[in-house]
């Protein structure tokens, strides 16, 4: 397990290069994600207010 | 149209000469930047014969670009981008005419203060024409990438740091190009090659620059 | 077709039916891949086990070049046809490319420490992967250059065009300076035999990689529009 982990001594080159770019895949994603879940979020709750009765909908 | 042209160019002039401090501490900016240089490189001789003609470019570019953002500033101030948009003429016109003033205005000087600045850096006489060659052609690639630049970021915030951030990654081929130019005339091999391909990469950014650069003034006028 | 899709409605349906596919196309060819690059392939023979780092390098490589083609084109239908939509989609492209841009570089440099026995060579390629990367620089400092963001999209579009068309210059003379300063002794990664058996997990990461890219592409201009519609909804209760 070791000897894997070591890749005949180019493991730490191996691993960060691998490390950083799944790293930079994973925060991308989480960020896109999660903006998009508050953003739907919103828009849901602003749908809410707009139906709901108790607005004034005065012309 | 040419009519056009000429007036557009004295106007340029004109305003440029009767601010002549502008150009005169871009003058001393360069020069300064090439004496540091020499400081920084120390002054013995082969070494700096190697790396003086870096030091010249860089100094050059450094003289040029942060200055592109105020390239505009008396024609916004004036009121000119409005009336931009009423205007009859072609937009790429008025940019040759603003491109050549300012060569002619903030590049010129610069060339004619070079030949000092070769004896500062220890360069040969015989590197004169080919440098004033070279470094002639890139400095009018960068000042039309400049005007590019500068109107791209008319109402910008940062507008000076981001002409520069802009203009400088393009400005690559014309560097590679020029300073090759005078290494292979210093390593006496012939500089040709790489001015025609200089003068290719300026005669490039000649066709499409003026285009560019009016669409992205008339943009900067509709939106204020 | 393009027509077609510049109807944001319609662009928020197509778009919501391909999300599902590609998280799974994406994370499934990222966890394979990292598996099949990582451990079920063979070392190289020359080059040892750092010959992994391919596997991210070059499709991050691909992805950086492809993005920014990607963001050339639609500033040019953004100018052209004066497609809004086209205007979010460079706007959502130029993050990761970006990101894919500055990987390439890094992953470039920990592939050349243990190989070339240093950090950063001037070849051709690394150095004019880096002007990209200072190209999607200033197309980002552009595009977010303004106080109101929607007055930085003409600009940063014919900014994308010049950069488009001034690509294959700088590729040319970063190639002509680098034959006339050729750095001595170096391993050139061209070179080398790619063994049948590293292609799969090559392919692998290439595919998870591409479906995630595309996957942030649609999702970020799915922000980006929902953000506009929400905008826009604000400013109607306000004004009623």
């Amino acid at each position: 397990m070791a000897g894997f982990f070591a890749m005949g001594g180019y493991g730490v080159f191996v691993w960060t290069g691998w490390g950083l770019t799944l790293l930079f895949v994973l925060l991308l994603w989480l960020h896109t994600e999660t903006r998009l879940a508050r953003l739907d979020q919103l828009l849901e709750q602003d749908r809410k207010t707009a139906e709901s009765p108790s607005e004034n909908q005065g012309e | 149209m040419m009519r056009f042209f000429l007036t557009c160019l004295g106007a340029d002039l004109r305003a440029s000469l009767a601010q002549p401090g502008d150009i005169l501490a871009q003058l001393g900016f360069f020069v300064m930047i090439t004496a540091l240089f020499v400081l920084a490189a120390g002054p013995e001789g082969d070494r700096l014969v190697l790396i003086g003609l870096a030091g010249l470019w860089m100094a050059a570019l450094a003289s040029m670009v942060p200055a592109f953002d105020r390239l505009y500033e008396a024609e916004a101030r004036s009121g000119w981008l409005d009336q931009l948009l009423v205007s009859p003429q072609p937009l790429w016109l008025f940019v040759l005419a603003k491109v050549a003033g300012y060569y002619i205005s903030h590049a010129v000087p610069l060339l004619l203060v070079s030949p000092l600045m070769m004896v500062w850096l220890t360069l040969p006489l015989a590197l004169l024409p080919v440098l004033l060659a070279s470094l002639g052609l890139g400095l009018a690639g960068l000042v039309l990438l400049g005007a590019l630049g500068a109107a791209l970021t008319v109402g910008a915030r940062r507008g000076a740091i981001l002409a520069a951030i802009l203009v400088l990654p393009l400005s690559v081929p014309l560097l590679i190009f020029g300073v090759l130019a005078g290494q292979a005339a210093l390593s006496q091999t012939p500089a040709a090659p790489h001015l025609q391909l200089l003068a290719a990469a300026v005669l490039f950014l000649l066709v499409i620059v003026p285009m560019a650069t009016g669409f992205a003034l008339r943009t900067a006028a509709e939106n204020g | 077709m393009f027509d077609y899709l510049a109807n944001p409605g319609r662009f928020m349906r197509l778009s919501g039916i391909m999300i599902w596919p590609l998280r799974g196309i994406a994370l499934a060819g990222l966890v394979i891949g990292s598996w099949l690059g990582l451990a079920g392939s063979p070392a190289d023979y020359q080059q040892g086990e750092a010959v992994r780092l391919m596997y991210v390098h070059v499709p991050a490589a691909w992805l950086a070049l492809s993005s920014y083609l990607m963001l050339g084109l639609a500033s040019l239908f953004f100018i052209v046809w004066r497609h809004p939509l086209a205007d979010i989609a460079a706007r959502a492209i130029a993050p990761a490319g970006t990101g894919f841009a500055f990987l390439t570089l890094v992953t470039g440099a920990l592939w050349g420490a243990p190989i070339w026995g240093t950090w950063w060579v001037w070849d051709g390629r690394l150095t004019s992967m880096l002007v990209l990367f200072f190209f999607f620089i200033g197309y980002l400092a552009l595009a977010n250059g303004f106080d109101r963001p929607e007055r930085g999209a003409r600009p940063a579009a014919i900014l994308a065009m010049v950069g488009v068309l001034n690509l294959p210059i700088v590729k040319f003379s970063v190639d002509w300076w680098n034959t006339l300063h050729q750095p001595a002794s170096i391993l050139r990664s061209g070179g080398m035999a790619i063994d049948p058996a590293m292609l799969w997990p090559l392919f692998t990461m290439f595919a998870g990689l591409q479906a995630f890219f595309l996957l942030m592409v649609i999702q970020r201009m799915r922000l980006l529009l929902g953000q506009a519609r929400l905008a826009r909804l604000a400013g109607q209760h306000g004004a009623s």
